[in-house]
């Protein structure tokens, strides 16, 4: 059956059939191993002393963010309604703000994302494992995976990972025949649904602001200022976030990436908007 | 023989599962086979550190890639003064580490296997965008004893713009328009951020347009600072310059030797 | 995370010509965590003479006290102005005494003596002094602002100059520096009068 296409069973519909089934099985488990360390050696340790908090700044893994997700109800018959996706977009190592131009929204597909905290590297492999895996169960299914699936897949195989030293905190936002759905899923293995979410080191900042504006229905604008405002203020806060705002709105139908937004020019601007006094007048 | 008859059983059952739980940590964190000589190789150290930096800047139809050729041993000793830092891959790419010299020799070795095999099966050569992706897999499937190395892939792409690809040691991917890494890194990017990102000009502000010659000038300017106050940094510059449409050009500039 | 990081902040100065800038950033925070945005780590001692403290800020306080404190002591004693050169000798004389147990704190002293000469200088946090003619920078920003003042910093500068020069430095360097930023403050100190001039910067 080596080296077989669909040509050679043009005549013969049976073996047509049958051949197809063969060739679109559940692909067989991947035999691909990472290499590893030399017996004996723990990773997570081994990894903190030579990419930890001494090594070069250059050489210490990128990571921090500020990351939130929630799902609305439109609030009039003119708005989409469905998920606000909210990111800021600096990578850094320890102090050192290594970028300030990350893009933290990941294409699963076209209609599902996934955020990215933590690890930068982990996140970015791991994503596109997940938008492979979804790719080959929708032709192989030919029906549209779910968020619930795509993200449980994610969890399973960072709980495969589980300490040795992965470092990931993902949410998987997307549309799907239940509707809007988020699934926050980190690399303890943790899996879970939910409706307004925030990960990362200024999650605490973002929740503050989410859990006082956040209304079941909204306006588009209203969902879009929301996800800008929480990002906002929690680069304001944590120094672990900044640079600009990248937003993505998932409507029923369509993923709306917006315009990234300098959180520092939002920041000014709603010192404007609350007549807040910028000028700092030093004392002596 | 455990019994259930109400708080105290669930208490007891609680401290149970601590005590497990606490049992389970430390028999994980060091196991009985964990003999001193094993503890000892905890801290086996395969890697050395050899110094040095590297810069790429990507302009509208240029790429330029330059780092110092110094190679130290524990940031002191000067084991030579030209070394070779900077990978030509082919006529578009260009591959830049620093950090860990085998594992840069060993990581070069691999994207130029990969690279050649590419071209007996492909009849071309690889794009830069490919390069990319294939470095920073490369790099993630060591995720559990990583390269040593910060690596810079730069280039001119498929529709003839200059491109600098930024990572981490482990596969971070990020396409730039400038990246420095090694020793001096915190050093060379804020001076960029300034001349080619203009991040401190208000609005309004001209700001001057980026062409090679001035990238040049910058380049030598941002390594010259670098080498007057980072030891692991100095000797000679190497210049790589990929222009579109023309061959790539390679130079050596003087720099500090002390 | 180091306890010379915890709190965040740098302090840059430089000398030009018959003038001096220093400028700090205003944040205070715990960790990753943005406390205070309107503390400056640069203090006034006398007319032309200002010193600034990096490091953990709870020491860089009361370490200012100590300063103060002998400073003033002094100038009781000997009844004439401090130079900048007698204090940062002071200064260093006070950061030895502690020499095992030291402040978490480094020094910088920036100023104008008699014959309106800029004198710069900046130690570590047990008092080595260390005095070049060009500019010095400590704090979590020490290494970005080394790379950039490098490319600034230039023979005999005038006051406008070395402001700009300084300003742009200090500039840059917050815009890669995770633990310091938040505003920054500038003051140009020549021989007729002291300019300060807050800067507005990003505030992420």
């Amino acid at each position: 059956m080596w080296g077989e296409t669909f040509d050679d069973f043009e005549n013969d519909e049976v073996e047509m059939v049958n051949a197809k089934k063969n060739l679109m099985i559940e692909p067989a488990h991947n035999d691909f191993t990472f290499q590893g360390l030399p017996l004996g050696i723990q990773p997570v340790d081994f990894m903190k002393t030579h990419f930890g908090a001494t090594a070069g700044k250059s050489m210490q893994f990128r990571k921090g963010t500020t990351t939130l997700a929630f799902v609305y109800e439109p609030a009039t018959p003119n708005d989409k309604g469905g998920i606000i996706v909210a990111v800021d977009s600096r990578a850094s190592s320890g102090e050192y703000i290594s970028s300030k131009s990350v893009m933290k929204i990941l294409d699963i597909g076209d209609r599902m994302v996934a955020t990215m905290a933590g690890g930068a590297a982990d996140c970015q492999f791991w994503t596109r494992t997940v938008a492979k895996y979804c790719t080959l169960y929708e032709l192989r299914e030919k029906t549209n995976i779910t968020v619930s699936a795509a993200s449980k897949y994610f969890a399973n195989v960072l709980y495969g990972y589980k300490g040795q030293g992965l470092s990931v905190g993902s949410m998987v936002a997307g549309y799907d025949k239940k509707g809007p759905q988020i699934f926050k899923v980190d690399s303890e293995g943790d899996r879970c649904s939910l409706k307004v979410c925030s990960v990362g080191s200024g999650s605490l900042n973002a929740y503050g602001i989410l859990d006082n504006h956040f209304k079941p229905k909204m306006t588009d604008e209203e969902a879009r200022k929301l996800g800008l405002r929480a990002i906002m203020h929690a680069t304001y806060r944590d120094s672990g976030s900044g640079g600009v705002c990248n937003l993505c709105h998932i409507t029923p139908t369509e993923k709306i990436r917006l315009p990234p937004m300098d959180v520092s020019k939002l920041w000014y601007e709603f010192a404007g908007e609350i007549s807040r006094d910028i000028a700092y007048e030093p004392v002596e | 023989m455990a019994c259930f008859n109400g708080i105290t059983a669930s208490a007891d059952a609680t401290n149970q599962m601590h005590s497990f739980k606490q049992a389970m940590r430390e028999v994980s964190a060091k196991p009985d086979w964990l003999s001193a000589r094993h503890i000892e190789r905890q801290r086996w150290n395969p890697y050395s550190m050899e110094g040095g930096s590297t810069c790429a800047i990507s302009g509208d139809n240029f790429a330029i890639v330059a780092s110092d050729t110094r190679m130290t041993a524990n940031d002191i000793n000067i084991l030579t003064r030209d070394a070779e830092k900077i990978q030509v891959l082919n006529d578009s790419i260009i591959l830049t580490t620093s950090g860990f010299y085998g594992d840069v020799l060993q990581l070069t070795k691999v994207l130029q296997s990969r690279l050649h095999k590419y071209r007996f099966d492909y009849r071309a050569d690889m794009s830069v965008d490919l390069c990319a992706e294939l470095l920073s897999r490369n790099l993630y499937y060591r995720r559990f004893f990583p390269y040593y190395t910060g690596a810079i892939l730069a280039g001119i792409d498929e529709h003839g713009k200059g491109a600098v690809f930024s990572y981490d040691p482990i596969g971070c991917i990020e396409r730039l328009g400038y990246s420095a890494s090694g020793a001096a890194e915190p050093m060379i990017i804020p001076f960029l951020d300034c001349q080619i990102g203009h991040v401190t000009l208000d609005e309004g502000y001209e700001k001057p347009a980026l062409t090679m010659e001035r990238a040049i000038s910058l380049m030598k300017d941002s390594f010259r600072g670098a080498a007057e106050r980072e030891i692991s940094t100095g000797d000679k510059i190497h210049l790589v310059i990929a222009e579109a449409g023309k061959p790539i050009v390679q130079k050596f500039l003087p720099l500090r030797e002390d | 995370m180091s306890i010379m990081s915890y709190t965040g902040g740098t302090v840059v100065a430089m000398a030009g010509d018959e003038c001096v800038c220093i400028a700090s950033d205003l944040r205070i925070g715990e960790q990753m965590t943005t406390v205070a945005t309107d503390q400056k780590k640069v203090h006034k001692v006398s007319d032309k003479v200002y010193v600034g403290l990096a490091g953990f800020q709870s020491d860089a306080r009361t370490v200012l006290e100590k300063i103060m404190f002998r400073k003033n002591l002094y100038e009781l004693r000997e009844n004439r102005r401090i130079k900048p050169q007698v204090l940062s000798e002071m200064i260093s004389n006070l950061a030895y005494q502690h020499r095992f147990g030291s402040y978490f704190t480094e020094p910088l002293v920036a100023g104008l003596d008699d014959t309106n000469k800029p004198y710069i200088c900046c130690m570590d946090t047990i008092g080595c002094v260390s005095s070049p003619r060009d500019f010095v920078a400590i704090g979590t920003g020490q290494h970005y602002l080394l790379g950039v003042c490098e490319n600034y910093w230039r023979e005999n500068m005038k006051p406008d100059e070395l402001f700009e020069a300084t300003a742009q430095s200090i500039l840059s360097c917050l815009e890669r520096d995770a633990a310091s930023g938040w505003g920054a403050v500038v003051y140009t100190i020549t021989k007729d009068k002291v300019n300060v001039a807050t800067i507005k910067t990003r505030m992420d």
